[in-house]
This record gives C-alpha cells, sequence and structure tokens, in this order.
C-alpha cells in the first residue's frame, strides 16, 4: 500500500499552525541566486503562483491598495521557508503511528519523501478488508488534518504510480495482470524517474508507461541509462524493491515514587544521582552513552528539565554534575510524588586512547571543552550558549546568525566575505539603533556636533539599502564618526525620516 | 689504580644519570604568550604574558580601540588553545568585525547569561578550562556598580587551573582602584584631522611580578588590518617652523 500526502510540506505546516488555513501559504527555498517558490496551497492558486519562480515575482502577484481579486476578498500571503528536516520527521511519525494497521511501515526511498509504503499482507484481515482498511487508515488522518491518495498493489512501484497518477483517491489492484493494465495509462512520470529521462522520453514522444513498454527492451539502457529498466521492472515486480521500516527504539524510563510529598532538595538530589546511575547501568549493558535525557517532577507544575549533551557519555562523574547543576535551579515549594527520567537520545561514546608518551594537553582539549559547553548550556540554559554563523546579508543586524552551541557544535563553511569590509564593521552593535542629538546645519550636511561633542574627522558613507522583503525596507547611509572625546561611533541617517541613529561603536 | 678509575666512571656516570632525573623533574620553563603586538610585548616582562594572567584594558571611552588591540593576541592564543569564549551580558557583541581582523569564528563560542551571577560564574568556568585560550568579558558598558576584588581573585585562581588569558575592559575609574589582574594597559583615542588611520596610545600600568612600565603609540589601520608603531619623527609642521626662525 503506498499512502501518498500530496503538498506534503503544506500539509505539515498547516497541522502545526492551524492559523494559517485558508490563506495563500507560500513555501519558499533557497536557490542559488534567490528564494524561490518550492510549493504553495490551494488558495495561492487563483493568483498565479507556481513552482521556481522568485520571491519577489511570487509577491508582485498580490496588488497593492486593493482589497479585492477576481472579484473575491483578497487574501494576504503567507511566506514561509521549507523545513526538509521537520518534514521527514513528522512523516517518520506517521509510520509509526500508522503501526497500527501493519508492522512494516517505511517513507519512500527519496530525498523529500512525501509517501508512506505499508506492507499490509495479512493486516487486511483485521480491518474487514483492504477496503476497510483504507478507510480506517483514511478516516485516523483525516482527523489528524492530513489528506491522502491510497493505492494497493503488488509492488511498490505500482501503488506508488497509481496513488499519484491515477483520477481516483483510492485505487485498489487486485492482481500483477490487472497492475500491468492500470500504469499503462500512467504517464512515464508515474516510474520515479529523473527529470532528464522524462524530458528525453517526452521529446520522443513517449509519454505513457504503455508506450514505453512497447519500445524494444534491449535498446533502453543505451539510450536512457539503467535506472529506466530498473523502475519499469519495479513497478512490473520483475526486480525487488526493498522497504525500510521504521522502528521506534525502547523507551528507557527510570521512575522512583515517594511515599509522601517530597519538597527536601538534597533527597531529590540523591533520588535523581541512584536513577542516573540506574540509566548508565543499562546503557553500559547496551554499550552506547547519553546524548540527551528529561527528567519529569511528578505531582508538581515545575516545569520538566532536560539535559542535552554535545557527544554520547557514560562519564559518570561529568553527568551527576550536571545534574546537580539542573536541580539547583529548581524549588519544590509544593513538594514532588516522584521522579522519572527518560532518555530521549543516546548513541556511540567516542572513546579514545590517550597519548602514551609525552605531553596529552592538546589532546585534552576536545573533551574538556565539550564538558564546558555542556556545563554552560546546562547552568545557563541552551538559548545562551552560541556559536556565530555568518550571513551573506548587508544588514548588519542579520549579518550574523546565532546557534546553539549543541545544536551546532562547529561552525561549518560560512558565507564568504572581504575581510576588509567586515573591518568597517563595530565589535559592539547595538540591539536596537539609538536615536542620537546631532548638530547640523540642514539635512543634507553631516552633523558638526554629536551629543554635543564636536565631530573630528568622518568616513562614509556606506549605502545599505536592503530587506524589502521582510516587510520594512531599510535605507540607511552609515557613517563612522570620531568624536574630540576619543570615541569612534557607527551611526547612519535613516533617508527615510532623516534622523540619525547610532547603531554600533568601534570598541 | 684500575679500581679507582672505574669507581670513578661509575661514579661519573650515575652522577650523570642523577642529573638527567633531577633536570626532569624541574619545572620546565613555560613560553610566554604574545599579545600580537611586539611593542607591547616588549614593554613586559619577558617579552610576553604568562599563561593564567588577567588583563586588563582600561580606558575613558568605550570606544577606544582597546577591543581592536586586545583582538591582536587572540588569534595567537587560538593556535594553542581550540576555544575563545565571549561573555557577552548586554548580547551586543558583534562577530563579523572579529571575524575582519582575522580571528576564525570556529573557534568563538558566545555566551549569553541572563544576569551578573550567571556571567561571573560562567566567566570562571571558561578561565578554568584548558582548551579555552582566551576568556573575554566586556564589563566596561554594563550597569551597576564595578566587580568585587574576591571575583577577580577567583577568576585569577581559576585562569592559573586553566592556563587561558583572562581579558576584562574596564572604564577609567579602575585606575585608581587596587586589582588582581596581571597586566593592566591605558588605553587613549588620539584623534587628528587628516589622520587616516586611528592613533591610539597604550600605556602599561602595571605588570605583576616586575616595575615594567612604558608608552607606546600605535596606529590601526582598517583598510589593511595591521596595528603599527608610530614612527617617533619630528612633525613636519615644527621644522618648517622652524626653518622660518
Amino acid at each position: 500500500m503506498c499512502v501518498w500526502c500530496p503538498l506534503w510540506p503544506v500539509q505539515r505546516l498547516l497541522s502545526v499552525q492551524p492559523r494559517f488555513k485558508g490563506c495563500p501559504l507560500i513555501l519558499l527555498t533557497e536557490s542559488r541566486r534567490h528564494l524561490s517558490v518550492a510549493a504553495y496551497s490551494p488558495e495561492a492558486v487563483p493568483y498565479g503562483v507556481h513552482v521556481g519562480m522568485s520571491l519577489g515575482e511570487a509577491r508582485s502577484l498580490w496588488p497593492i491598495g486593493s482589497s479585492r481579486h477576481l472579484g473575491r476578498p483578497l487574501q494576504k500571503p503567507i511566506f514561509r521557508r521549507t523545513d526538509p528536516l521537520a518534514d521527514r520527521t513528522r512523516l517518520q511519525a506517521l509510520a509509526l503511528h500508522c503501526q497500527r494497521y501493519s508492522p512494516l511501515v517505511g517513507l519512500e526511498d527519496t530525498v523529500a519523501p512525501d509517501s508512506l509504503w505499508l506492507d499490509i499482507s495479512g493486516s487486511e484481515a483485521l480491518f474487514g478488508g483492504e477496503e476497510g482498511l483504507i478507510h480506517a487508515l483514511r478516516t485516523d488522518l483525516a482527523e489528524q488534518g492530513i489528506q491522502v491518495r491510497i493505492a494497493i498493489a503488488n509492488t511498490w512501484g505500482a501503488a506508488w504510480a497509481v496513488s499519484h497518477f491515477a483520477e481516483s483517491v483510492i485505487s485498489i489492484i487486485p492482481s500483477t495482470e490487472e497492475q500491468e493494465d492500470a500504469i499503462k495509462s500512467l504517464p512515464v512520470a508515474a516510474l520515479r524517474l529523473p527529470d532528464k529521462i522524462v524530458d528525453s522520453l517526452r521529446t520522443l514522444d513517449i509519454l505513457t508507461i504503455g508506450q514505453l513498454m512497447r519500445l524494444p527492451r534491449a535498446s533502453l539502457p543505451s539510450r536512457f541509462g539503467k535506472e529506466l529498466g530498473r523502475r519499469l521492472d519495479q513497478a512490473l515486480g520483475l526486480v525487488p524493491e526493498l522497504l525500510t521500516a521504521e522502528r521506534s527504539l525502547e523507551p528507557l524510563i527510570v521512575e522512583w515514587l515517594f511515599e509522601e510529598p517530597m519538597t527536601d532538595r538534597q533527597a531529590v538530589n540523591h533520588v535523581c544521582e541512584v536513577l542516573l546511575e540506574r540509566l548508565l547501568t543499562t546503557l553500559d549493558d547496551r554499550r552506547v552513552g547519553l546524548r540527551e535525557l528529561i527528567c519529569h517532577w511528578l505531582g508538581a507544575e515545575t516545569e520538566p528539565f532536560s539535559l542535552r549533551l554535545l557527544r554520547p557519555t557514560t562519564e559518570r562523574r561529568h553527568l551527576l554534575g550536571l545534574l546537580r547543576l539542573q536541580c539547583e535551579r529548581h524549588v519544590f515549594a509544593s513538594g514532588i510524588h516522584g521522579v522519572r527520567i527518560e532518555v530521549v537520545e543516546m548513541g556511540l561514546p567516542l572513546v579514545r586512547q590517550a597519548t602514551l608518551f609525552g605531553d596529552d594537553t592538546q589532546d585534552k582539549q576536545p573533551q574538556a571543552f565539550a564538558e564546558l559547553v555542556e556545563r554552560l548550556s546546562s547552568h545557563l540554559g541552551y538559548q545562551a550558549v552560541l556559536r556565530a554563523h555568518l550571513q551573506p546579508d548587508p544588514l548588519p543586524e542579520f549579518s550574523c546568525q546565532y546557534v546553539p552551541c549543541l545544536n551546532s557544535p562547529t561552525v561549518v563553511g560560512g558565507a564568504p566575505m572581504i575581510l576588509s569590509r567586515l573591518r568597517c564593521r563595530p565589535l559592539r552593535l547595538l540591539r536596537v539603533p539609538r536615536l542620537l542629538s546631532v548638530e547640523t546645519s540642514s539635512r543634507e550636511v553631516l552633523p558638526s556636533r554629536i551629543e554635543r561633542l564636536p565631530v573630528i574627522r568622518v568616513s562614509g558613507p556606506e549605502r545599505i539599502e536592503s530587506g524589502w522583503w521582510r516587510g520594512v525596507d531599510a535605507k540607511r547611509d552609515y557613517y563612522r564618526f570620531d568624536l574630540s572625546d576619543g570615541a569612534s561611533l557607527w551611526a547612519f541617517c535613516d533617508r527615510v525620516s532623516g534622523h540619525w541613529f547610532l547603531h554600533g561603536l568601534f570598541s | 689504580m684500575a679500581g679507582d678509575e672505574h669507581r670513578d666512571e661509575t661514579l661519573r656516570a650515575l652522577r650523570q644519570l642523577c642529573g638527567k632525573g633531577t633536570h626532569a623533574l624541574e619545572p620546565q620553563p613555560q613560553s610566554r604568550l604574545s599579545l600580537g603586538i611586539p611593542s607591547l610585548d616588549a614593554l613586559l616582562p619577558q617579552g610576553g604574558l604568562e599563561r593564567g594572567s588577567l588583563v586588563e584594558w582600561i580606558s575613558s571611552v568605550e570606544a577606544s580601540g582597546a577591543a581592536i588591540l586586545a583582538l591582536q593576541g587572540v588569534r595567537l592564543a587560538l593556535e594553542e588553545h581550540l576555544a575563545w569564549v565571549v561573555v557577552d551580558v548586554a548580547g551586543e557583541f558583534h562577530p563579523p568585525a572579529a571575524c575582519g581582523w582575522g580571528v576564525s569564528l570556529e573557534s568563538l563560542l558566545v555566551l549569553r547569561p541572563s544576569s551578573m551571577e550567571d556571567a561571573v560564574w560562567a566567566v570562571e568556568q571558561c578561565l578554568r578550562c584548558p582548551a579555552v585560550g582566551v576568556t573575554w568579558f566586556p564589563s566596561r558598558h554594563l550597569p551597576g556598580r564595578p566587580l568585587p576584588d574576591r571575583v577577580v581573585q577567583r577568576w585569577k585562581r581559576a585562569a592559573e587551573v586553566g592556563g587561558g588569558i583572562g581579558v576584562l575592559f574596564c572604564p577609567i575609574e579602575a585606575v585608581r582602584r587596587s586589582s588582581w589582574a596581571d597586566v593592566r594597559w591605558r588605553v587613549e583615542s588620539k584623534i587628528e584631522k587628516g589622520d587616516t588611520g586611528n592613533l591610539v596610545k597604550v600605556e602599561l600600568i602595571s605588570c605583576r611580578g616586575c616595575f615594567a612600565g612604558g608608552i607606546v603609540e600605535l596606529e590601526l589601520h582598517d583598510a589593511t588590518g595591521d596595528v603599527c608603531v608610530v614612527s617617533a619623527v619630528a612633525s613636519a609642521t615644527a621644522a618648517v617652523s622652524a626653518a622660518e626662525v
């Protein structure tokens, strides 16, 4: 069985953000030169949006100053970036959910999957046949706000083709003989072929699978490559196709229930340490390390805390230290009934042999650094321990992106920058530009005094006009002002209002 | 005679072995860390900073160029250590500028504690870590009273354990106070009309363990990224005036 979720990125986002329902939702992806449309909701179709058009083109489809479009009330578009990882994760969760219909449920084998495969051999009887199974599954998914097209066939390839290209939302192909007939009339794209091969076939006026099957088979590999023959054989069931089923890991949970509500911090700390020791013993048996855990305080309104590490580890001393740091931050005013610790993520710990001779200080540095980051993140919070990534954005406030170090332990690549241009940026950039009081004879003339201090030297301007896609276009002329007291300011003149703002200081 | 010769030879060999052993037990003199500016290194005893030092950069105005000077040493410290940590309570540190002065962002870790207590704790943790080469704490633009002595004392001890350098930026009022910092610099910006670079006067106020002192005038070039010593030549205007006389 193939369960296709059409417009999966849109459906996934709408399930997370229900307030976007009914609005023209447009998802963008970063291409080489610009942001381009990757997917859109049906509400955006009347406006003329199509996949591949740039963000600017898509924006221009919405008339400015008009409240109606084609006789209907104008709906404001919502632009969001695609999140392939979140799409995949949600689909994996959906696959695990669908294990109630089949023990073997997997994702289609592509970079951006939007279909589920279910091996329903034998399980359809539990739902009163294939129709019953489809009905139960569709109803279940519809309750979650997910619209699907479903096909049942003897091969994955045929099921995929029929679910994506058949006219009916539900298709059942009962036998292998009918399977060939069912896919003959479908377009060649139903064979999951790369666009390049589909275009080649189209230029030869081979539009359907039936036309393709009439070609001499021996000539196909030399003309279109091996992929075409493989996909055709997979759809017809001549070569096997494997399904990688999603598996949910056995949860690792330890729990301690108190006989009466507990407020004593030391006792709670001790219980946490005992539970952690139990967890680590289990992890030792499995030969894996701890990467993330979550600790629930039972019977209390206190939020559970999560402990995330830079790398999987089983080092008791370090983990106990982190756990104590977290416990110190919690106050149990009303008492708790128990503690439950659950392992969220585990992995293989990296064990490296220390040097036999000589100074091993250098070898210990990565471990010491990882421990420091974990300790800081545990005490200050993950959002307070950050890595900086340069962004190719001309606006200074967007030229650097901060990512929690635990999510991005290393800074990979980064936008290419001209160093001399970066040196013209101040080391201290104000979060919000501050309005300056300046003395100037006219709006066209540069200030002679800033905050009552005479300006000794000015360099600039650096004109920055950008950011229109964020809603408000920034039009600024940046100058470096050296004042009589020795301070060097980075200020800009807002070309819209004419006001001067302090944006940074050359420390 | 032969026996005496044999005995002498044996003793000599034993002496050599003992000497080797003693020598191995002696603490090896550690190399100094450079500030990245040779003229400032020359003012310090043994031409650099001792590992585990606290360095204070004091200036009357914030935007005086002290941070750019301190940045020159970060690049060198990162050749031996993994990380450079900036404890940024105000959330206003701008890494692209540091990148422009040649410091790779791959080594940078930015901390944004929500309170001063957390910041003090974080600085101590970073100084104590052997992987952190430089810990920055720009405290001068933070509201509130100056850091208590016991805090800086704890930081000093932590830096000695970790072996890195702690860099603090302080307002001019800090000159009058005693400090646990090992090296204290005072930076004054000298901006004059017509200059292309940014002139700064750097004065070594104190250095632990010696009676060092001295003043150096430096020029910071944004265009090239160089920090040069200003040549001590007579002013051209003065020379002309003398000729006229």
